[in-house]
């Protein structure tokens, strides 16, 4: 077999897992898929409101310099962000799984507001609610994540 | 031929004269550097934080794996440096010859200097840390001063100054113990490997590729061989080889092990992963304050710091050695310009890749998993030279050394086929 043959075996085989690749990652999601994501970001936004509440804790006790706890949040709160983003940008296959988005997304949504509510807070009452709304939040996600394993 | 290949094959250069005693503590020292800054890197300080959350203490045993490891390859790698007085690199290509060489430097090489953009992004998120001023503004920053540095500063002064201020990552050692652990819940973790609910094995191996990957990195044999020629190490220096190997890599494994047990004991209690630098400091805020966070953060700016001059360096070493440039940080830049151009390249890449607003954790994940890809093409030339006679006469390997490396090469071939299909297939350990 000639060398040129070769060349276009090789670059055929990787075309074709090229394409196979391209379709597994940009096809709409089905019902588990689509699960998967929604619990991928409860899991995010968990993670997040779960950080904020160390975060706030720590804050309240003095522990943590506020340099410190501005990039905790921003991390926390650039999490949420991206989870928002991937929740919104898949669609829901059926009425089971646009039911478990409409429980999550509010709750993303708490956590997203809740993490801005403990950056911004200016003094300990504020934050201090701030940190028991996240853990009531953190709570409830984690609710959502074991009722759906 | 390389600037250290003049030195006969079997003799050592000779050593500069000084004080015996008080040099071979101070040569300790490049151990102590090579474990902190090589071994806890933004790698360890990531792999071991999310294992530790996620997994709890159930990959201990990879890290004790990764640390046995990396002492039978570093043992083995000083040991051709004292005695023979040359790079391993060097003799790699002269001993396998420069095609399966390139190979070597081509797998090496791409790890390396991506691990150095993850070094660099590791310094820019310690920065962060402390100034809460973005890390991409601290980038360019960094990758200038990283350059600056290696340009200027003697070698000796950066392996004491990093070497030391990379020790107070000792915090979360501390920390660990301020927390109160459940020792029983812990030691069950460690002694009952496997994935706890709501993980599969997939992830679990997945994670321990990365671990064990994080431990052996390529660039740290390199360095730690090139390291030695720079302080001309001889066939009397093998002791403190040893020393710097036995000692300094473990007490690396140890701070490493630090990272893991703090985040076990704080994050997986709540069942929740870590993915950013802010979140593995928070334990030792937890246990100590704000002497404890600022411990930390200073930490992980030496460790990250420490190991960007190490990959830099290391990019540097491999391609000069390869190519029989002269090379090192004893010789003025303009004596070893191509050697001080591939280095400030190398910092330019790095720094380019952080520019494209790459997450650094995520880059670091990245690069773990080629780095354990990669490992075969670092380890199997040195366990080749390392049995060589001709440079290493009656200290080539002996019986238990070719016994753990052939061991060891089995692991990382395994470790290295399987990286991919296990990034695949847990999407980056995603499950």
């Amino acid at each position: 077999m000639k060398v040129i043959h070769r060349l276009m075996i090789a670059a055929a085989a990787a075309l074709l897992l090229w394409a196979g690749l391209a379709y597994q990652v940009s096809r709409p999601p089905d019902a588990s898929g689509y699960q998967r994501v929604v619990l991928q970001v409860a899991g995010t936004a968990h993670d997040a409101a779960a950080t904020g509440v160390l975060v706030g804790r720590q804050q309240l006790h003095r522990h943590v310099t506020d340099a410190f706890a501005t990039t905790a949040y921003d991390d926390a709160m650039k999490a949420v962000a991206g989870a928002e983003q991937k929740l919104a940008l898949a669609v829901a296959p059926d009425g089971t799984s646009a039911t478990l988005r409409d429980r999550l997304a509010p709750l993303v949504q708490a956590t997203a507001r809740e993490l801005s509510d403990a950056a911004g807070a200016g003094d300990d009452a504020t934050l201090g609610a701030a940190v028991a709304a996240l853990d009531g939040t953190a709570r409830q996600l984690d609710d959502l994540i074991e009722d759906n394993p | 031929m390389s600037a250290s290949s003049v030195t006969s094959r079997t003799e050592a250069p000779p050593s500069p004269a000084g004080g015996g005693g008080v040099k071979q503590v101070l040569a300790i020292a490049l151990g102590v550097l090579t474990a902190i800054g090589g071994f806890v890197d933004i790698g360890d300080i990531v792999a071991n934080a999310e294992a530790g959350a996620r997994f709890g203490l159930a990959h201990a045993w990879v890290l004790l794996l990764g640390v046995i490891g990396i002492c039978a390859y570093a043992e083995m790698s000083g040991r051709v440096t004292a005695v023979s007085g040359r790079p391993v690199f060097d003799l790699v290509r002269e001993r396998l010859g420069p095609r399966v060489a390139l190979a070597n430097l081509a797998g090496s090489l791409f790890v390396t200097v991506l691990t150095l953009g993850a070094e660099i992004g590791g310094v820019g998120l310690a920065l962060q840390l402390a100034t809460s001023v973005d890390y991409l503004l601290w980038v360019p920053v960094v990758g200038v001063v990283l350059w600056a540095t290696l340009w200027r500063a003697k070698f000796s002064l950066l392996e004491n100054l990093f070497g030391i201020t990379g020790l107070t990552l000792v915090v979360f050692i501390i920390a660990f113990f301020r927390l109160s652990p459940d020792t029983g819940q812990l030691w069950h973790q460690a002694a009952h490997p496997g994935p706890p609910a709501g993980e599969d094995w997939g992830t679990y191996w997945f994670m321990a590729v990365a671990l064990f990957a994080s431990a052996m990195t390529p660039y740290e044999v390199f360095f730690f061989s090139s390291g030695g020629v720079e302080e001309r190490w001889s066939s009397k220096d093998l002791l403190t080889s040893r020393v710097n190997v036995f000692v300094g890599f473990p007490l690396g494994g140890l701070l490493a092990f630090a990272l893991m047990a703090t985040a076990a004991t704080v994050f997986h209690p709540l069942q929740m992963s870590v993915d950013a630098l802010s979140q593995v400091a928070l334990p030792a805020a937890v246990a100590l304050g704000k002497l404890g966070l600022a411990a930390a953060i200073l930490g992980f700016f030496a460790a990250t710091f420490g190991a960007a001059m190490e990959t830099g360096l290391s990019s540097a070493y491999t391609v000069a050695q390869y190519f029989g440039w002269a090379w090192g940080k004893l010789r003025r830049p303009r004596e070893a310009a191509r050697f001080h151009t591939v280095l400030m390249v190398a910092i330019l890449v790095g720094v380019a890749v952080l520019m494209t607003t790459i997450d650094p954790i995520q880059l670091t994940e990245y690069t773990l998993v080629f780095s354990a890809v990669a490992l075969p093409l670092t380890y199997l030339p040195i366990l080749v030279v390392a049995n060589d006679r001709g440079y290493l006469g009656r200290r080539v390997n002996g019986r238990l050394a070719n016994t753990v490396g052939l061991l060891y090469l089995a692991i990382v071939l395994a470790a290295a086929i399987a990286a991919i299909p296990l990034m695949i297939v847990t999407r980056m350990g995603g499950g």
